[in-house]
């Protein structure tokens, strides 16, 4: 990273959903910055925030979502403080995002070619045979095979990969800043997903394009990631290049979560268990550190005092009275 | 392996018979079916733990559902503890004595569950059913036991499915399978829809059930770390063919057949940042009238030649405890053990 401001800093992002069931304390505090050209990653366990999180950077949050402190800037302007309108004019040429399941994200009455040159047009003052021409060149780049005969194909004719590869195309065709991947190869195969990772990462090198990439998989993240940060039940807990991440995570719970992935070597025995389970986000005396339930070196100040940020290494921070 | 073989599958083959198609230039309509299995065969000792590995709709779940005698294969034969159950359909099984013996843990423990059904009635309700002679009382103890040994605390005993987390939920459907205490369990992605913190329970838990039971494990997994550390042996499935086998070590440190290595190439590490990698080109064949004649990797293999168009590589070597199905084989021989 450089010295320069970030591409994206969300800042002690604090955010709740007033719901019947009471109040959701989705986000607390988060912090992360994103620099031109990084690919950042964000890992957790389900509802740890992180989609909550990247819908709060696109400016899509739901109507209970409320922002009560912190904020997202995004080259220097701040988001929750945009007119619809304005965001309108972010989303796509600026910021793309590719969500989880392509199938509901694209429109299954059109297809795919005229939804790519539906989203070219929009953005780009070209005409219709010049919008058409760069929708099969970005079907091709995502290595779609035969793209000129896919422009016409549905997204219920294509199998799941290519319609995930659709859904990068669409994202990627306004040549964005920033793209936003919530979980975008979870239900892939293995195969197909280093497919799709190589390709974004591929295409995110070629274009300097940053990304900041939502994944449950540690071990994808520490893959194809430049820096990842770690959540739980909506507070930041680590951060760092996933060489230190994994060599010496500082936080209980990082290194709780990597010896509870299975690896070539794990054994029944060497496999870890993380105790217990998310806290409710909707108790309204959630401890200051919200692992402390579950973290086998909880301390009295754990529950109280919000756990202080320390940098083991440069670049490496982490939240905890404990860290190792 | 001495000894008769617990499960022996013998050229196992399913197909769905799909709608026919009018060639675009008219003329007669194409008749096509779907080879979900081809022509697969392999046996299992008693007390084995076998993975299933391969990518989504290569067959696994199909292939599993013949085994647990729910559905019926279109061809080849199952022989089950000396008796050959593919002579039974599937819905007659349903009464067959040897139903309480194979159970399944379904994918998705959400669907296979009722939502009317409490966690006790679910448990219970396979006890009742399958194992004949027990009183109420007893049906009732037996889930409670049940229920004790998958870690499900009594208080949840009267929840209903969507009062409960999805780990508690996985936990249930593996209680409705081995409450009747079968020989051989079939498991279709029993952790897929977990987060791993949940995941490392469930291992764990189904790890320590098959050393208490000597249970018979059919593994059906797409994380093949996962596969590694449970199972005994693993096979490689793609698009219906099986298209290597063996001890889960042999395979995963020696992958024969290039769709294998690719998958192990595919897994990410923690760790190993960057690492150039072998991957696969292009999109799967149609599982759709596949040619017999072509090997079902043949536009996806980087070592593809000639001969790969011509003929189907057989599963091989016949006998040898690590085989593979293809002609010009990565790694090494191993020797005959
Ligand atoms: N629209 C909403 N209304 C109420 N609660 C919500 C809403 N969206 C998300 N949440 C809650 O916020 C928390 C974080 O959710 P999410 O960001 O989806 O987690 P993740 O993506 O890490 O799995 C969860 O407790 C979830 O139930
Ligand atoms: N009832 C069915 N009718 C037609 N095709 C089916 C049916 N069930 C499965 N298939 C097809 O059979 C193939 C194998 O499916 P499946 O066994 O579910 O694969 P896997 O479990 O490996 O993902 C797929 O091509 C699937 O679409
Ligand atoms: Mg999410
Ligand atoms: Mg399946």
């Amino acid at each position: 990273m450089t010295a320069a401001a970030p591409l994206l800093r969300v800042r002690d992002l604090t955010l709740e959903f007033v719901t019947r069931g009471g109040t959701v304390r989705a986000l607390d505090a988060v912090g992360l910055a994103v620099a031109e050209g990084e690919t950042v990653g964000v890992v957790g366990e389900s509802g740890s925030g992180k989609s909550v999180m990247a819908l709060a950077v696109m400016g899509l949050l739901d109507r209970a979502g409320r922002i009560t402190a912190g904020g997202v800037e995004y080259r220097g302007r701040r988001i929750e403080a945009l007119p619809e309108r304005e965001l309108r004019r972010l989303r796509g040429p600026e910021i793309a995002m590719v969500f989880q399941n392509p199938r509901t994200a694209l429109n299954p009455i059109r297809p795919v070619g005229r939804q790519l040159v539906d989203v070219i047009r929009a953005h780009r003052a070209l005409g219709r045979r010049a919008a058409e021409a760069e929708a099969v060149a970005m079907l091709r780049a995502v290595r779609i095979t035969d793209p000129e005969a896919r422009m016409g194909a549905y997204p219920f004719e294509l199998s799941g990969g290519m319609c995930q590869r659709v859904m990068i195309a669409l994202a990627l065709a306004c040549a964005p800043r920033l793209v936003i991947a919530d979980e975008p190869t979870t239900g892939l195969d293995v195969t197909t997903q280093a497919v799709i990772m190589d390709l974004v990462a591929g295409l995110a090198a070629e274009r300097a394009m940053a990304a900041l990439f939502i994944t449950h998989d540690l071990a994808l993240a520490a893959e194809h990631c430049h820096r990842i940060v770690v959540m739980h039940a909506g507070q930041v807990v680590e951060t760092a290049t996933p060489g230190r991440l994994f060599a010496a995570p500082a936080h209980p719970y990082t290194r709780q979560l990597a010896r509870s992935t299975p690896g070539e070597a794990t054994t029944v025995a060497t496999l870890e268990t993380v105790p217990g389970n998310l806290p409710d986000l909707t108790d309204p005396c959630l401890p200051a550190c919200r692992y402390a339930a579950r973290c086998p070196l909880v301390a009295p100040r754990c529950l109280t005092e919000r756990p202080p940020r320390t940098e083991p290494w440069p670049g490496h921070a982490v939240f905890c009275w404990n860290p190792a | 392996m001495t000894g008769e073989p617990f499960v022996e599958v013998h050229r196992l083959s399913r197909t769905f018979a799909l709608p026919a198609l009018r060639p675009p230039g008219g003329g007669r309509p194409v008749p096509r079916h779907l080879q979900a299995v081809d022509d697969v065969s392999f046996s299992l000792a008693r007390g084995q733990a076998l993975g299933l590995v391969g990518e989504s709709g290569c067959g696994k779940t199909t292939l599993a559902h013949i085994l647990a005698r729910l559905a019926d294969p279109t061809a080849g034969g199952l022989v089950f503890d000396g008796r050959d159950l593919a002579a039974v359909p599937a819905a007659r099984f349903a009464r067959d004595p040897a139903r309480r013996r194979i159970q399944m843990v379904f994918q998705d423990a959400t669907e296979a569950l009722n939502p009317r059904d409490t966690v006790l009635e679910a448990i219970a309700g396979p006890i009742r059913l399958l194992v004949p002679g027990l009183r109420g009382r007893e049906v009732a103890e037996r889930a409670a036991a049940t229920a004790a040994r998958v870690n499900l605390p009594p208080e949840l005993m009267t929840r209903f499915p969507h009062q409960l987390s999805g780990g508690q939920r996985a936990r249930v459907g593996i209680a409705r399978a081995i409450g009747v205490e079968p020989e051989l369990l079939i498991l279709d992605e029993p952790t897929s829809a977990l987060d791993v913190s949940i995941q490392a329970v469930v291992l764990k838990l189904l790890d320590r059930l098959r050393r208490e039971s000597a249970l018979t494990y059919v593994f059906v997994s797409h994380d093949l770390n996962v596969v590694r550390m449970l199972c005994d042996r693993v096979m490689v499935m793609y698009l219906g063919r099986l298209i290597e086998e063996g001890p889960v070590e042999a395979v995963f440190r020696n992958p024969r057949h290039p769709y294998t290595a690719a998958l192990i190439d595919a897994i990410p590490r923690l760790g190993a940042r960057g690492a150039a990698r072998e991957r696969l080109a292009g999109e799967p064949r149609s599982p759709v009238n596949p040619s017999p004649t072509v090997c079902r990797l043949v536009g996806r293999c980087a070592h593809e030649q000639a001969r790969c168009r011509a003929a189907m590589p057989p599963l091989g070597p016949e006998g040898a405890g690590h085989r593979h199905a293809c002609f010009f084989p990565l790694g090494r021989d191993e020797e005959p053990c």
